[in-house]
């Protein structure tokens, strides 16, 4: 009994010396304690000194994570090409691509994650993978106001949930029934009275500024019309009146844009709070950013 | 039985020390060095000169000027200059005879010439290039003296400086001194144009002063505009007295843009000025000199 004992001990000191490099002990350790930076550099470390070790590519991740918490993007996303093309088998490099995916939706181009998504979504081979990037996906139109290819993706995700589809399709159908404004009627609003353009688009503050403003110089105009003074009609036209005409115009369009714009920007953040309520984004480690 | 168990454990333990051994040691001094010339290789300077200093508080070499040279140059890179002075001053103090004195000295002055503080960094080589104990290291200053006064553009100071180091053995075959010289030269034929005197035709005439600093079409579309808002406010206030709208409209319209022209004017010759100082600082590149 007592030789087992020494016997169980030895092995287990040979686990420990077998088991994880001490320097990435180290490395995680810095990372638990949110000090990415030295983290980096043991993670760093560690590839210099063992350029052909299996678990690069988990380092090079590990280093990826670390940028990303800096809200280092670029440097991350650099991290994640080389984990990526260290990667042992396709599923782990899809995952990683889902990442990368991920950080280009938190640093605003969603052209490149939407591209990587639809790469991953359509010719991944493991289904799981692929339901993954349907999430992200559906989260990138999300942010580029595609409502239907959102909803489309993101109950792909969620096949296997009715309730969750159900409620996703009455949330966009919300979507569909809000009424946008027009930018064209708001342009031709303040052509015939200027400042209503404005007022229409929700901006009250610009459109009184532009009754007044175009009432002054019409006042001019119209004093010229009246006493027949062709050249002053011609001078405070372009000048004054159709230069803060032109502008009332094309501020009025602006106007209108921005609000819808709002709208769009509400209806994203309400899908937005609905998968964090129920609780997607931790399970992902996507941080939803606004 | 006894004896074949104590074998065994014996083997065991050899086993467990072989593993032990096989790791690598990270942070002995010859790896953190090894590693720090990495991380400087690969343009990560704030790391490089932790593993650096790492690096000096574990070894108990008394020659680290190497070091704390490669940790100067990490902090140029970073933009820090004040940090990379410090370096190269620790190293002219803590090691009189090291071999990279020379090279200190002049990265102090260049520091200045990093920040574009062309002045300071005249004053600080002028005063140390009698340390340098080479001809190269004197000729390296030298030129960035001559560098920073075309900066400054005390034009015949350069000149002259260029002029005595184009003859020197170390002007090697691109000939980078012929060029700078050549700019020198450049620069004292440069014809400024006085702010003053724009702003003086501007306030005559408006408009003049921006034709004057080069800017014919700017200066055509300004006199016009001014000249109608002038009209339009005298016509107003002959017609209808200190009572017309027009005339009050168009008259402080036109004095903001005569005002605003008078001070364009102005602008504008500082903007020329500085496109012909420009053409010069274009032509000087640092990076050839030192090839």
């Amino acid at each position: 009994m007592k030789y087992l004992k020494i016997h169980l001990f030895l092995l287990f000191i040979s686990g420990i010396s077998f088991g994880k490099d001490v320097l990435l002990a180290t490395a995680e350790n810095y990372y638990n304690i949110g000090n990415y930076d030295l983290a980096i550099t043991e993670y760093m470390r560690f590839i210099f000194f063992n350029p052909e070790n299996d678990s690069i590519s988990d380092i090079y991740y590990r280093i990826h994570l670390s940028y990303r918490n800096q809200g280092k993007y670029s440097e991350a996303i650099k991290a994640l090409d080389e984990s990526i093309k260290f990667a042992s088998n396709d599923s782990i490099s899809d995952e990683k691509i889902i990442s990368k995916s991920g950080i280009y939706i938190a640093d605003g181009e969603y052209s490149s994650a939407e591209f990587e998504l639809l790469k991953i979504s359509n010719f991944s081979k493991y289904s799981e993978v692929r339901k993954k990037a349907y999430f992200f996906l559906g989260i990138c139109d999300l942010y580029t106001y595609k409502w239907k290819e959102s909803q489309l993706a993101l109950k792909k995700y969620f096949y296997d949930n009715p309730l969750i589809q159900n409620q996703l399709d009455s949330l966009f159908y919300t979507f569909y029934q809000k009424k946008y404004r027009s930018p064209i009627l708001a342009k031709w609003l303040s052509t015939f009275v200027p400042g209503t353009g404005q007022i229409y688009g929700g901006d009250l503050k610009d459109g009184i500024n532009a009754l007044l403003l175009n009432s002054l110089t019409g006042y001019l105009l119209i004093d010229s019309i009246i006493e027949n003074r062709i050249e002053d009609f011609i001078i405070s036209y372009t000048s004054l009146f159709g230069r803060y005409y032109m502008g009332n115009r094309y501020k009025a369009e602006k106007a209108t844009v921005n609000f819808n714009d709002q709208i769009n920007k509400n209806n994203r953040d309400n899908v937005l709070n609905y998968i964090n309520q129920i609780n997607f984004s931790a399970n992902h480690g996507l941080e939803i950013t606004r | 039985m006894k004896n074949c168990y104590i074998i065994y454990l014996f083997f065991i333990l050899l086993f467990d020390c072989s593993c032990l051994k096989a790791q690598i040691e990270y942070h002995s001094p010859e790896n953190i060095y090894r590693f720090a010339d990495h991380l400087n290789k690969i343009g990560e300077y704030s790391r490089a000169i932790g593993e650096y200093q790492r690096y000096l508080f574990l070894s108990n070499s008394y020659n680290n000027d190497s070091i704390y040279y490669k940790i100067g140059l990490c902090y140029e890179y970073l933009n820090n200059m004040e940090a990379a002075r410090n370096i190269f001053h620790k190293i002219i103090d803590t090691y009189p005879n090291s071999n990279f004195i020379d090279r200190s000295y002049y990265q102090i002055a260049f520091t200045y010439y990093n920040n574009h503080e062309y002045d300071k960094s005249i004053t600080c080589a002028e005063e140390n290039i009698n340390k340098i104990s080479t001809k190269y290291g004197r000729y390296k200053l030298n030129l960035l003296i001559g560098i920073n006064n075309l900066y400054e553009k005390k034009w015949e100071t350069a000149y002259n400086t260029f002029n005595i180091l184009k003859s020197n053995e170390y002007n090697n075959f691109n000939d980078p001194v012929a060029e700078l010289e050549k700019c020198a030269i450049d620069g004292m034929n440069l014809k400024y144009k006085s702010a003053i005197v724009a702003s003086l035709f501007s306030a005559f005439i408006p408009g003049s002063g921006k034709i004057y600093a080069g800017r014919i079409n700017d200066g055509i579309y300004s006199f016009a505009t001014i000249g109608i808002s002038a009209w339009q406010a005298y016509d107003g206030f002959r017609n209808k007295g200190t009572n017309s709208v027009k005339g009050w409209i168009y008259g402080i319209l036109g004095t903001t843009f005569y005002l605003g022209n008078i001070y364009g004017s102005a602008v504008s010759v500082r903007m020329y000025n500085d496109k012909l100082d420009k053409n010069i600082f274009n032509r000087i590149n640092i990076d050839m000199i030192w090839q």
